[in-house]
């Protein structure tokens, strides 16, 4: 009779919490418990702030409020989802609130007939790391950029979106078919 | 990463993105951390707006009175609180709003509005200070005339602004392992600093206090705080300390073969109370079985016979002095 195999590979891991002993410990505003939601996401979110800011500094300055947020609502959070998922909501708007403040938004889609150039490397033919495309992301006008990121990797409907930037869905549809244009445009095709 | 196809671009930047992660500066913990335990004064700012917003003229005085600091502080305070006032996004630098009411004495009122703005850059108030704005009035030096059922409210609020500030702890830490030391201090105005660690140790009159917990547990310390007028008031933190026991790591194999390497299976282990060990073969015998708080096994039987090549298992359970319970489970390899 062999030992279970299945079992006997779970190494105890040093001071490891669930999710869930997590979201109870920040209810309870347990100070360890703060720390390890964060060390266990802010890495991850660190990267969808990213996308939606200009830059390292504007990005951190909404992984900073966003995770505030997180905090001051894990009372919220029903647990019907992932933590994940609703930590990353949390971050989209905080994201969203910020670019609001700042009226680049409005800004930037009211500019809708206003080309912009294209970098003057106009083809990237290397693989692409997470980092390039980041780059790149970075190079959009906001409104392209935050559309862009809502429905293609958020995966949010233009009609949603709309209701978020308080845009319309068909000004939504347009950001992102001409943010996707842009895109594919710098990315050369690959067509096997 | 791959080239991937990339005629779907969704596809391409959904994958690339999937699980993209970006290092983040250490002082933002430390910002997060700062703006949560503000996070109580963020309603007293709200309380203060509401309570001048309607029956009060206010006015933006150019040199800024101690108030204007208070409400710098407690702005970033009140983030991630729904706002309850709105600035337009332009309204980006420095006119300070002061809140000033004639029967109220604001000391300090000399502070200039130089160094309100200095405090706008420190790491804490750098999580938002751009969104207060008092409505309608951009004008400077203008006078504020309060009307009389409004003042004692603001008096009272503005009271409790600054009593906020005569204690408040700040430390280096708020958890961790034993030993844990933490460097307190009192952020506040409060000049004659008492301290209890909540361990059964306290310490009086020292403004930074280093202390160490030496046992697990969940302990407050209270700062209480007198101020140079008298007044006294107290603040708390809490510091969980947690044991620190654990297992050494496990080898995959060893080779007991009296050549002075790997010739012991071996677990060491810190601030552990107790450790079973069991050690089976493949067909579920047990070979050897040890109680202790270290683990060496040199390849043999109970009866003292080498057993043979191959793979074997082991079960260890292990309790520690913090009451940590720790199990581990896995093969190790035997070859002479």
């Amino acid at each position: 009779m062999q030992p279970n195999i299945a079992t006997l590979h779970l190494p105890y891991q040093e001071q490891t919490m669930t999710d869930e002993q997590i979201v109870q410990g920040c209810i309870q505003k347990n100070a360890i418990a703060q720390k390890h939601l964060y060390e266990k996401f802010a890495r991850k979110m660190m990267g969808v702030c990213l996308r939606y800011a200009d830059n390292h500094e504007e990005a951190e300055d909404v992984l900073q409020n966003g995770f505030v947020s997180v905090f001051q609502n894990i009372e919220s959070f029903k647990g019907t989802g992932s933590l994940e998922g609703w930590i990353r909501k949390i971050m989209v708007n905080t994201a969203l609130t910020n670019i609001r403040k700042n009226k680049k938004l409005k800004q930037n889609i009211e500019l809708e007939s206003v080309e912009f150039m294209l970098p003057s490397t106009n083809h990237i033919n290397e693989s692409f790391a997470a980092k390039d495309l980041l780059k790149i992301i970075q190079t959009l006008p906001t409104g392209f950029k935050t559309v862009f990121n809502l429905y293609a990797i958020e995966g949010y409907s233009h009609k949603e979106i709309g209701d978020m930037l308080g845009i319309s869905e068909g000004t939504s549809k347009s950001q992102y078919s001409r943010a996707k244009a842009y895109l594919q445009k710098l990315i050369p095709i690959d067509r096997e | 990463m791959n080239m991937k196809k990339n005629d779907n671009i969704e596809d391409l930047f959904k994958d690339s993105f999937e699980n993209f992660e970006a290092d983040v500066k250490p002082k933002t913990w430390d910002n997060i951390q700062a703006a949560l335990k503000g996070a109580g004064i963020g309603v007293i700012i709200k309380t203060l707006i509401n309570k001048i917003g309607t029956n009060t003229i206010i006015a933006v005085v150019s040199s800024a009175a101690t108030v204007v600091g208070t409400i710098m502080i407690m702005n970033w305070t009140g983030t991630g609180a729904k706002k309850e006032v709105n600035a337009p996004a332009t309204s980006q630098t420095a006119n300070l709003p002061a809140v000033k009411d004639e029967n109220t004495t604001i000391s300090g009122a000399q502070e200039t509005a130089a160094d309100s703005k200095k405090e706008t850059n420190t790491p804490e108030s750098a999580v938002n200070n751009k969104t207060i704005e008092i409505k309608g009035n951009t004008n400077n030096s203008t006078e504020i005339v309060a009307n009389h059922k409004s003042k004692n409210d603001l008096k009272n609020v503005i009271a409790e602004i600054e009593s906020e500030k005569i204690a408040s702890i700040n430390s280096t830490a708020i958890g961790g392992a034993v030993p844990l030391i933490v460097n307190l201090s009192n952020k506040g105005s409060g000049k004659i600093n008492k301290w209890d660690f909540g361990d059964g140790k306290t310490a009086k009159n020292m403004a930074n206090p280093v202390h160490v917990y030496d046992t697990p547990g969940i302990y407050t310390v209270v700062l209480t705080s007198t101020s140079v007028d008298g007044k006294t008031k107290s603040d708390s933190i809490k510091i969980e300390v947690y044991g620190n026991s654990s297992l050494s790591d496990i080898a995959s194999s060893f080779t007991p073969n009296d050549d002075g390497d790997r010739d012991y299976f071996i677990i060491n282990s810190e601030n552990i109370k107790n450790m079973n060990a069991t050690i089976l073969e493949g067909n579920g015998t047990i070979v050897y079985s040890y109680k202790g708080v270290e683990i060496k096994w040199d390849g043999r039987n109970k009866k003292g016979e080498k057993v043979k090549e191959g793979t074997y298992y082991y079960i260890i359970d292990a309790e520690g002095i913090d009451g940590k319970k720790i199990e581990k489970k896995g093969s190790i390899k035997l070859t002479r």
